[in-house]
C-alpha cells in the first residue's frame, strides 16, 4: 500500500515539472490526490486514497431524498491549474463551486466535463452535488498547485468564523443583490458600502474591525440590523442620558451588545441608578467609562451594590463615591473582590478600617491580579521600608508597577535621597516618587540629569 | 506625521536593547513588536489619511456630526474603523542573537524585517561577550541564584581579595588548554602558535562548551563580590554555576545576585535602548547606529578571513551580503 502511494507521488512528482520547475517552486507541493466517492446506492470504490479523508456520505432512507454532498477542497501552490473532473454513470447535476465566497459554477455536469481553476497563492473552494449517481470524482492539480480534500460530509457545513448572509436592501432586484454581496465574509468590509447601518455606524466613529473580535454573534446580529429601527432609538438613548456625540462611537465600539437589550429595560435600569441617588452627571459618566453596566439587570446590579456595601462596611455616600470613581466595580467578579480584601487583610496585614480607606480612595487596586498586588506590597513594605499607614495614606501606589518602583527606589538609594519619612528634611512623597515622566521627575526629584539615570539603569 | 509604510521600510536592519532581568528575551520580543505596531498604527496608514482632510460638522443636527468621515475617502469599506489597525504585531519580524535568560540583564543583539539575515553573520563571528557577574558568599542554593532554595550555609571571613584573585586566575588559565582545543589544533603545534598570534583564538563554532578568556575581581566587598568575566559559547546558567564552584574553591558557599551582560562584541552599553526607548522612532534611530558595526571587517572575525577564499572576501568588502558571509564561513 506504502509503496503504491510514493509510486503515485513520484510519478506524479516527475511527470510535468522539470527539475528547474521544481527548484524553482520548492514550497509548491505538487500531488495527485484522487479518490472516489459512492453515490447513495452505496458503493465505494477505494483507489488511492487517503481514508480519513473520505466519509461515506450516510444513505438517506427514502431514496427519492436529494443527497446533498458538499466538499471543502483548497488548492494551494504557486501557480498552476487544478481540475475537477468528473466520471459517471449518470447524469449528475454540480450545484455550485464556489470559491474565496464567490459562486463561479452553476452548471449541469456533461460526461468529461473539466473545470479549471487558475491557482495563484492559495484557495479554497466548495463543491456541492447535488442529486448525482456520479462515481468519481478527481482533483487534480497541475504546476505546482497541490490539492488538499477537506472533508466530505452529506450536510452543508460553513465555516464557523464566516458572517452569514446580510440584510439584503430592498431597493436591489434580486439579480444586483446576488452579484453586488457575497453570501458570507470574513469581515465587514464587503458590506459597509452596501449596508446603510453599517455606514451610518462608521461615520458615527465605531470601529467596526474592534467589533470583529468580540465573536460571531455579535458581528451577525449587527450585519441584519436596521439603521432606523435598530439603531436609531439607541442613539436617541445615550443622548438623553446626556452622552456626547464624540463619545457615541467609542461606547457603540466598547459594548455592541446594548443593541440587544431592550430599550425599556435600559430606562429601567437608568431609573435604578437615579434611585440610589447617582446623580445624572454620575450617570453619564459611569456609561461612558463602562458602558457594560447597562447590559446588567437591576436585581443584579443592587445585590453588586448591595455586597460592596456589606463587604467595606460602607455607608451609601461610600458605595456610590468608589463606584463614580470606578464603574467597572459594578461589572467586577465578586470572587476576585473577595480574594483581593483577603489579600489585603490577611497576607499584608491591613487593619479593616485601613482595607476600608483603601477600598473608597483607591477601588482600583481591589481589581488588580493578586499576585501583582502582594509583589508591590512586598516591595514596598519589605524594601523600602513603608509602614502600612504610609502606604494607606496614598494608596494609589498599589497601581504602580514594580519595576517603575524598583527602579526609582534604587536610583534614589544611589545618591542618598531615599527619604520617606516627612518629618525629616529631604522628603520624597509615594506621590512624588512615581508620578511625573523620567524628564521631570530626574531634575525635580533626584536632582540630577536624565542622562546620569538612564546610566544607572544600565547597570540594573 | 510621517507615512507610516515608509517608517515600515525603515525597520529593517540591527538594533540593540538592554534586556532588564525578569523578563525572557521571548517577551522582550513581543514588548518591542507591540510597540512598534502601536507606534506605526498613530501615523497615517492608509492612502486616504495622507491627504489634507476637513472636516465639516452638520448643522441639522438631526444626527450627530459626521466627524470621521475624511473627505478624501471615496468609498467607506477602505475606512480605518473598518478595516482596522494596518499594522498587527506579528507584521514586524524580531529576532535575537544569544539569548540571555530570565534572571540576567543586558546587551542583547536583536534584528528587525531584513535585519535578521545579519544575525546569522553575527553569531558566526563568535564574538566574545563581557559580563559583570556578582556573587555572594554564604550561602548555597539549588539553582545558584538568591531566589533558590537554600542548601547549605557557611562562612566567609577567612576569604581575602588575594585568594580570590588567584582563584578567577586558576579558571582564566584553565580555559586555556581549552582555547586551542575547541578551535581544532593541537596546542603545541605551529598552526596554535600562528593562531594566538593573531589574537584571539576563538572556539571553530558555536556550539563548543564555555571557554573563558578573562576573569578578575572588579568588586570585593565580603560577603559580596564582583567579577569581569570574558568568554564566548558560554551560558547565563553557567556563569552562575561558576561563581558557585569558586565558592566551594575557597571553602565556603557562593550564590549568584546578579548576570550582567555589558558588552557583545562590538555592541556595547552606550548602543543598547533601555525598555522605555524602545519605541519606532529610537529603533530606527538605533539601527542607523549600529549600522556601521555590521562592516565586513568587524563580522569578519580573524581567522575567517585567512581560512575564507580570496575571492569571498572580495565580494564582502565590495557588496558585503550576509548571504555570502554565511557560505564564506561554511566553505571555512
Amino acid at each position: 500500500m506504502f509503496s503504491k502511494h510514493l509510486a503515485v507521488y513520484l510519478f506524479s512528482r516527475a511527470g510535468p515539472l522539470s527539475f528547474k520547475n521544481l527548484v524553482e517552486r520548492r514550497w509548491g507541493l505538487f500531488a495527485v490526490h484522487r479518490y472516489s466517492v459512492a453515490s447513495h446506492t452505496g458503493n465505494i470504490k477505494t483507489e488511492d486514497k487517503d481514508e480519513s479523508q473520505i466519509l461515506q456520505p450516510t444513505s438517506g432512507e427514502n431514496k427519492a431524498d436529494t443527497l446533498e454532498l458538499v466538499q471543502n477542497v483548497s488548492v494551494t501552490g504557486v501557480t498552476g491549474v487544478a481540475k475537477i473532473i468528473g466520471n459517471h454513470d449518470e447524469q449528475k447535476n454540480v450545484e455550485n463551486i464556489s470559491c474565496e465566497g464567490k459562486e463561479f459554477l452553476k452548471a449541469t455536469w456533461e460526461d468529461s466535463k473539466t473545470v479549471e481553476l487558475a491557482v495563484t497563492k492559495e484557495k479554497e473552494f466548495q463543491t456541492r452535488f447535488v442529486n448525482s449517481n456520479f462515481r468519481t470524482i478527481s482533483i487534480t492539480a497541475e504546476l505546482g498547485a497541490s490539492v488538499k480534500p477537506k472533508k466530505l460530509l452529506n450536510r452543508h457545513v460553513s465555516d464557523s468564523r464566516q458572517l452569514t448572509v446580510p440584510r439584503v436592501d430592498s431597493e436591489l432586484t434580486e439579480h444586483e443583490q446576488r452579484t453586488a454581496l457575497p453570501t458570507s465574509a470574513y469581515n465587514f468590509a464587503a458590506y459597509v458600502d452596501h449596508s446603510e447601518t453599517l455606514s451610518s455606524l462608521v461615520k458615527l466613529g465605531v470601529d467596526l474591525s474592534a467589533i470583529e473580535h468580540k465573536g460571531r454573534e455579535i458581528c451577525d446580529f449587527i450585519l441584519k440590523m436596521d439603521f432606523n429601527k435598530n439603531v436609531h432609538p439607541y442613539i436617541l438613548f445615550y443622548r438623553k442620558i446626556g452622552v456626547t456625540d464624540d463619545e457615541l462611537g467609542k461606547i457603540i465600539t466598547k459594548c455592541p451588545y446594548i443593541f440587544q437589550q431592550d430599550l425599556d429595560n435600559l430606562q429601567i435600569r437608568i431609573n435604578y441608578l437615579e434611585s440610589k441617588r447617582f446623580t445624572p452627571e454620575n450617570i453619564t459618566e459611569m456609561v461612558v467609562r463602562k458602558p457594560h453596566i447597562l447590559l446588567m439587570s437591576t436585581e443584579r446590579m443592587d445585590a453588586k451594590l448591595g455586597f460592596y456595601q456589606k463587604k467595606f462596611k460602607l455607608t451609601g455616600h461610600e458605595v456610590r463615591a468608589a463606584i463614580v470613581k470606578y464603574p467597572k466595580l459594578i461589572v467586577f467578579n465578586k470572587d476576585d473582590i473577595t480574594e483581593n480584601k483577603f489579600n489585603f487583610h490577611e497576607l499584608m496585614g491591613f487593619s479593616d478600617e485601613q482595607v476600608k480607606r483603601i477600598f473608597i480612595s483607591s477601588p482600583r487596586a481591589f481589581t488588580e491580579p493578586s499576585s501583582l498586588l502582594l509583589a508591590r506590597f512586598d516591595f514596598l513594605h519589605n524594601t523600602m521600608g513603608l509602614s502600612h499607614e504610609t502606604l494607606v495614606q496614598w494608596s494609589q501606589i498599589f497601581r504602580c508597577r514594580v519595576h517603575i518602583l524598583e527602579q526609582r527606589h534604587r536610583y534614589l538609594v544611589s545618591l542618598g535621597r531615599a527619604q520617606y519619612d516627612p518629618k525629616k528634611e529631604n522628603y520624597v512623597s509615594l506621590h512624588a516618587l512615581v508620578t511625573n515622566v523620567d524628564a521631570d521627575w530626574c531634575p525635580e526629584i533626584a536632582k540630577t540629569s536624565v542622562a546620569q539615570f538612564n546610566e544607572f539603569l544600565k547597570t540594573l | 506625521m510621517t507615512w507610516g509604510p515608509t517608517l515600515y521600510r525603515m525597520l529593517n536592519g540591527v538594533f540593540c536593547v538592554y534586556k532588564p532581568k525578569g523578563v525572557h528575551c521571548n517577551s522582550v520580543v513581543e514588548h518591542i513588536q507591540r510597540n512598534l505596531a502601536r507606534d506605526l498604527n498613530v501615523q497615517p496608514c492608509y492612502p486616504y489619511e495622507r491627504k489634507m482632510r476637513e472636516i465639516n460638522p452638520n448643522p441639522n443636527i438631526k444626527m450627530p456630526s459626521v466627524a470621521t468621515e475624511p473627505k478624501s475617502l471615496t468609498t467607506l469599506s477602505d475606512h480605518k474603523l473598518v478595516l482596522g489597525e494596518r499594522y498587527i504585531p506579528s507584521d514586524f519580524r524580531v529576532h535575537f542573537v544569544t539569548k540571555l535568560n530570565k534572571h540576567s540583564s543586558g546587551v542583547l543583539v536583536c534584528s528587525v524585517g531584513s535585519g535578521r539575515e545579519y544575525l546569522s553573520a553575527i553569531k558566526m563571528a563568535r564574538y566574545l561577550r563581557v559580563y559583570h557577574v556578582r556573587g555572594k558568599f554564604g550561602w548555597a542554593t539549588d539553582n545558584f541564584s538568591p531566589k533558590g532554595k537554600i542548601r547549605n550555609r557557611s562562612t566567609y571571613h577567612h576569604i581575602k581579595k588575594s585568594i580570590l584573585d588567584k582563584v578567577c586566575a586558576t579558571v582564566q588559565a584553565g580555559h586555556q588548554r581549552f582555547m586551542f582545543d575547541y578551535a581544532g589544533v593541537a596546542q603545541d603545534s605551529q598552526e596554535a602558535y600562528e593562531l594566538a598570534a593573531a589574537g584571539i583564538v576563538r572556539p571553530e563554532h558555536s556550539d563548543t562548551p564555555p571557554v573563558i578568556y578573562g576573569c578578575h575581581v572588579i568588586d570585593f566587598n565580603l560577603p559580596d563580590f564582583a567579577l569581569e568575566i570574558h568568554s564566548i559559547n558560554e551560558t547565563q546558567k553557567y556563569l552562575m554555576k561558576l561563581i558557585h564552584e569558586i565558592g566551594l574553591e575557597l571553602r565556603s558557599t557562593a550564590i549568584c545576585t546578579q548576570v550582567r551582560r555589558i558588552r557583545y562584541g562590538h555592541f556595547t552599553l552606550e548602543h543598547a535602548l533601555l525598555c522605555k526607548h524602545w519605541t519606532a522612532q529610537e529603533i530606527i534611530r538605533n539601527i542607523a547606529t549600529c549600522r556601521h558595526l555590521l562592516t565586513p571587517n568587524k563580522l569578519l572575525t580573524d581567522m575567517s578571513i585567512t581560512k575564507a577564499e580570496g575571492d569571498i572576501v572580495q565580494q564582502l568588502t565590495d557588496g558585503q551580503k550576509p548571504s555570502l558571509i554565511k557560505h564564506g564561513l561554511d566553505k571555512s
